[in-house]
């Protein structure tokens, strides 16, 4: 007799223990689902797609880099400009930018001139990046 | 009136040491056609020595150009002078020059650029009496160049005008012209990307002619002569920033009466760009 009444009580301390964990669980996930769930929203709205320019621009005389140095700084001192790189042995200058940064012929004719060099051609290449505001 | 052999070593280095035109990406010793961008500053300062038998003179010099065009520069040198030999050093703040360069032609193509500029100098009667010369000398001179990623050449003549220098005792001393003839080659072992360091080797043939100087209209003594040097040297740069450095080293001399031969001239440039 004593026995039965000792695991009746076994039992319903152990009922009362799984009892507390699910009523645990479900309050954790009651108050921290609509957290995670937020924070998710935020983070996806968060990332947004931007598109930044880049300019492929060709021009001769680019003989040495350190001569090439008056391009970049005419260049970077341009408003949306944000990096500029030379490739010397194909005569290039690429300027990456924002999506709305654009030149003009003659604004880089005079530019480049104003460097030492000779302008020849300009292409401009969108260029799709993803950014985390 | 008998000149000092101080007194005309010091006009014969300071006619060796301030001749330099050097901009950019030109030989170290001689001048090449290049100049500064539009609006661009150049600041530099060299160290140079030059030894000559028992004589010595070192220089240092913070130079200072601005680039009016993307094919006109102007600038201002000023240096400070220390000569020594076995009996006297002097030393102090030697004559301001001021320069300008103008690129009249250039032919850009893919990599390669040539060019040609006029060069024209005064060095101003500036300086402390122990170092000056003490005149006022202009000079003229004109430089080509030929520019690619692997090999660089270089050709300039110049000549300089020495005013005569009036001495104490109302006599003049006629100073002789000088003239200067040179040569360069340059060497790109590897072509790098922009933004890494670039080295470039050169090689120099430096040629000096002057009359003997008159004084009481007959030539001086141990003044004149021919020089020749050849000048090996380097010159690394990353993006704006540049270091120089070389050394003359006598293959030829002809100097009139008993003028000790030129032993080296060395000189160690930092150049930087803004």
């Amino acid at each position: 007799m004593n026995g039965i009444c000792s695991d009746n009580n076994v039992d319903k301390t152990q009922l009362k223990q799984e009892e507390f964990i699910v009523t645990f669980l479900k309050e954790t996930l009651r108050i921290f689902t609509p957290i995670v769930l937020m924070l998710a929203i935020f983070s996806v709205a968060a990332q947004t797609t931007t598109q930044e320019s880049i300019f492929e621009i060709r021009a001769d005389g680019l003989a040495c880099p350190y001569c090439a140095y008056g391009i970049e700084k005419k260049l970077m001192a341009i408003n949306g400009v944000k990096h500029v790189d030379i490739n010397l042995k194909q005569g290039k200058v690429l300027v990456t930018g924002d999506e709305d940064l654009n030149f003009e012929e003659q604004q880089l004719k005079t530019l480049f001139n104003d460097s030492g060099f000779t302008y020849r051609t300009m292409k401009k290449v969108l260029h799709a990046k993803q950014d985390k505001k | 009136m008998k000149l000092s052999n101080a007194f005309l070593f010091t006009f014969f280095l300071s006619c060796c040491l301030i001749i330099n035109e050097v901009s950019a990406h030109d030989p170290i010793f001689s001048p090449g056609p290049h100049v500064l961008f539009k609006d661009g500053i150049e600041l530099h300062t060299e160290f140079t020595q030059a030894a000559q038998g028992n004589k010595k003179q070192k220089q240092q010099t913070l130079a200072f150009k601005y680039g009016l065009s993307g094919d006109w520069v102007v600038g201002v040198k000023l240096p400070y002078q220390t000569s020594e030999n076995s009996v006297e050093t002097k030393q102090g703040i030697g004559d301001i020059s001021v320069s300008t360069k103008y690129r009249f032609w250039r032919k850009d193509s893919l990599a390669v650029q040539e060019s040609a500029a006029v060069i024209a100098k005064v060095k101003l009667n500036t300086g402390k009496e122990q170092v000056s010369s003490d005149t006022t000398d202009a000079l003229l001179g004109l430089s080509y160049g030929f520019e690619s990623l692997t090999w660089y050449r270089w050709a300039s003549v110049r000549y300089r005008f020495n005013q005569n220098r009036d001495l104490d005792n109302q006599a003049t001393l006629q100073r002789a012209d000088r003239l200067f003839v040179d040569i360069a080659g340059g060497y790109r072992l590897s072509v790098n990307d922009y933004r890494d360091i670039d080295t470039v080797w050169l090689l120099e043939l430096n040629g000096e002619y002057a009359q003997a100087n008159r004084f009481n209209n007959a030539d001086l003594a141990n003044t004149g002569g021919s020089q020749w040097f050849i000048s090996p040297g380097v010159m690394w740069t990353l993006r704006n920033f540049a270091i120089k450095a070389g050394v003359q080293i006598p293959v030829y001399s002809n100097l009139k009466g008993a003028q000790a031969d030129s032993d080296y001239r060395a000189l160690l440039e930092f150049e930087w760009h803004m």
